[in-house]
């Protein structure tokens, strides 16, 4: 008896996407519609993101969750200028540089009319931390607030964010050229400023920064 | 600015950076911002909206009144006139019934007098079949097309994919049928589309929604419904079209994932295997296909759009390119703050090319991302295997100076202290030197 001949069957599978197997792309259109649900999908596929980026650039975490939420509804609100929604997270990130440029700016007047200044870094809960490294870092962001605040941000997305100049000029919305000058600019004063300070000299001469933890 | 007191900056900023993680819980931090951005959130959506004053109402509709009068006419007169469009970027008059091949690495847009726009991707095939005041009929021979429909009134498109009809009024989406396989793929990013043929009836698919369907030839030829008749119909009208089709040989076609086939992602369900075909490895990696098209993208250091080019293909890419281009791709997702993936790219190029000397490039970088990212473990054993495999090779120096600095934030003082010695031995004039020289008289 010759064995039955087995044809192949059509399939069709139709399913709704989850927001989160969805692209950018995707993302971006409902959040174009209004869609509820794509809000929060934005905010928890790219929150961390802006999170750590505000946290680089302005140093303490006090005010972060704030301005996240101003990122944000920033984005929400401008969605339909972003032209490619595959640029997204860089149009994101550019929205947190520029949030975090106003509040460096703003906390910067705040300290003028109070003629001292706000110690930030104090907000550091550090009991049990390493001293000198606490130290060097409270000393580093007080050197970072003495510089103007493009070139805080470009020292911030380069050295402690570790990003490529490339993408520090696209969320600047400058050139790569710009990037490098206000680079080089914001290294030779913190340079000269670290030496003067007894936290940071051992670190930029060779001493203290290469003690263990 | 010295290179040592770049470095000195840098390494001043890696211990900032370690500092501020061990202090700041950006998990927390996030927490609390979710919190207030959900409360922002109901608190926008319960808001009353908005009035304006009830003569501004009036005024603003009786001039948008206005215009949309004029511009109604406007439109009814030219909507009277068939379609016309324009294919490539040379914008020339987009010939009917012609099939219009998608060149290697080069999309083809199809622009419509109405507005709407079609893009054929690299390597696919398409052709307008007829024109209509309101829309056109496309057949999609092969690939994949991106849409953007105008909504205009009455506005019919209809795209034919074999046995597979898309009816579209006005909205986004991508599609794509690959004729060897069969399979058929939709994806709708705006508004909706009606989708039928084979084995589908006829249904509405919207936004955030995709269909994957596959139609054995056999119930290809058996389908007797509309679709397939409309399918076919211009196929068999114009055989000189097939035959172009026929004469574009493999080796001009598109690489990457339309040299196996076009690129319709992969599906889940009834449809598991991959339409990519990974490519046997040459000598070093190499394969017969072309240059995948991210990777000039990835040379002229563009990222973040190298990675928008490879997309959901990531997975394909990574079982089919060269060493070479696993390299550049590790590094274009690096760089476009793709991290896992970029640690996807190098293990994979160390398990398909083993023998090959970018494998201990690639376990150089896997350290200094592990290192980077403050896992000292994992960047010794990343850095100790990248000098074991490439004692000698360009990056064993660097490798030596980072593996002395994971020794000592790991805490292990006497393991530094014998790379340090090592790195003296070999590399006295290193950047490290005065690092390991510290380590030493320590």
């Amino acid at each position: 008896m010759p064995c039955p001949v087995q044809h192949a069957q059509p399939t069709a599978v139709v399913r709704r996407l989850r927001p989160a197997d969805q692209g950018d792309a995707v993302l971006v259109s409902a959040l174009r519609a209004g869609d509820q649900a794509a809000y929060t999908e934005l905010f928890d596929r790219h929150a961390p993101t802006l999170t750590r980026v505000i946290l680089r650039i302005i140093g303490t975490p006090a005010d972060v969750p704030e301005l996240v939420n101003e990122a944000m509804f920033r984005a929400i609100r401008r969605i339909h200028d972003l032209e490619a929604g595959d640029c997204l997270k860089s149009w994101l990130c550019a929205i947190a540089v520029n949030v975090s440029r106003e509040h460096v700016r703003a906390r910067t007047r705040r300290r003028w009319f109070r003629w001292i200044g706000l110690d930030d870094a104090s907000e550091l809960p550090a009991p049990a931390a390493d001293f000198e490294h606490r130290e060097a870092a409270r000393e580093l962001y007080r050197i970072l607030d003495e510089l103007p605040v493009d070139d805080r941000i470009v020292f911030a997305m380069r050295y402690l964010d570790d990003r490529e100049l490339t993408d520090v000029a696209q969320a600047c919305g400058v050139s790569l050229a710009t990037v490098k000058r206000r680079l080089v600019r914001a290294e030779k004063r913190i340079a000269l400023l670290g030496r003067k300070s007894p936290s940071l000299r051992g670190w930029l001469e060779g001493g203290a920064r290469w003690a263990s933890r | 600015m010295g290179v040592s007191m770049k470095a000195a900056l840098r390494q001043l900023c890696v211990a900032v950076v370690r500092e501020q993680d061990e202090q700041v819980d950006q998990a927390r931090l996030v927490g609390e911002a979710r919190r207030q951005f959900l409360a922002r959130c109901r608190s926008a959506s319960q808001a009353a909206p908005k009035r304006f004053p009830l003569w501004l109402q009036h005024a603003a509709f009786s001039g948008i009144g206005g215009l949309a009068a004029v511009g109604v006419l406007v439109l009814w007169s030219m909507l009277r006139q068939p379609l016309t469009f324009t294919a490539g970027e040379a914008l020339r008059p987009g010939p009917v019934g012609q099939t219009l091949v998608a060149q290697a690495q080069q999309p083809l847009p199809l622009k419509f007098s109405d507005g709407t726009s079609l893009v054929v991707d690299p390597g696919g095939a398409a052709r307008v079949v007829s024109l209509r005041r309101n829309g056109a009929d496309v057949l999609v021979d092969r690939g994949v097309v991106h849409a953007s429909v105008v909504p205009r009134g009455d506005t019919s498109w209809v795209l034919l994919m074999g046995p597979y009809e898309v009816r579209v009024t006005g909205t986004q989406f991508d599609t794509g049928w690959d004729p060897s396989t069969q399979k058929f793929f939709l994806q709708v990013r705006e508004g909706a589309v009606v989708v039928s043929g084979c084995s589908l009836a006829a249904r509405a698919v919207d936004a955030g929604s995709e269909v994957t369907a596959s139609c054995p030839s056999s119930a290809n030829a058996a389908a007797k419904g509309p679709a397939a008749e409309a399918s076919s119909r211009p196929a068999e009208s114009s055989p000189s079209s097939s035959a172009s089709i026929e004469a574009n040989p493999p080796a001009a076609r598109p690489s990457g994932l339309a040299a196996s086939g076009p690129a319709i992602p992969g599906e889940e369900g009834s449809l598991s295997e991959p339409v990519a075909q990974p490519s046997s490895p040459g000598a070093d990696g190499g394969v017969g296909a072309g240059e995948p098209p991210w990777v000039p993208l990835a040379r002229e250091r563009q990222y973040a759009r190298a990675m928008q080019v490879v997309g959901d293909q990531f997975e394909a890419e990574c079982q089919r390119v060269s060493a070479q281009d696993l390299l550049l791709l590790a590094d274009s997702a690096r760089f476009a703050g793709q991290g896992a993936r970029a640690t996807q790219a190098l293990q994979t190029l160390r398990a398909r090319f083993p023998s090959s000397p970018l494998a201990g490039v690639a376990a150089f970088h896997l350290g200094r991302m592990a290192q980077d990212g403050g896992r000292n473990a994992e960047a010794i054993a990343w850095l100790q295997t990248a000098l074991r495999e490439q004692p000698a090779g360009p990056l064993a120096r660097e490798a030596l100076g980072r593996l002395l600095e994971a020794y000592q934030g790991a805490g292990q003082g006497a393991q530094a202290k014998e790379a340090a010695k090592q790195y003296l031995s070999r590399y006295p004039k290193g950047p490290h030197a005065a690092l390991a020289q510290s380590i030493v008289e320590k």
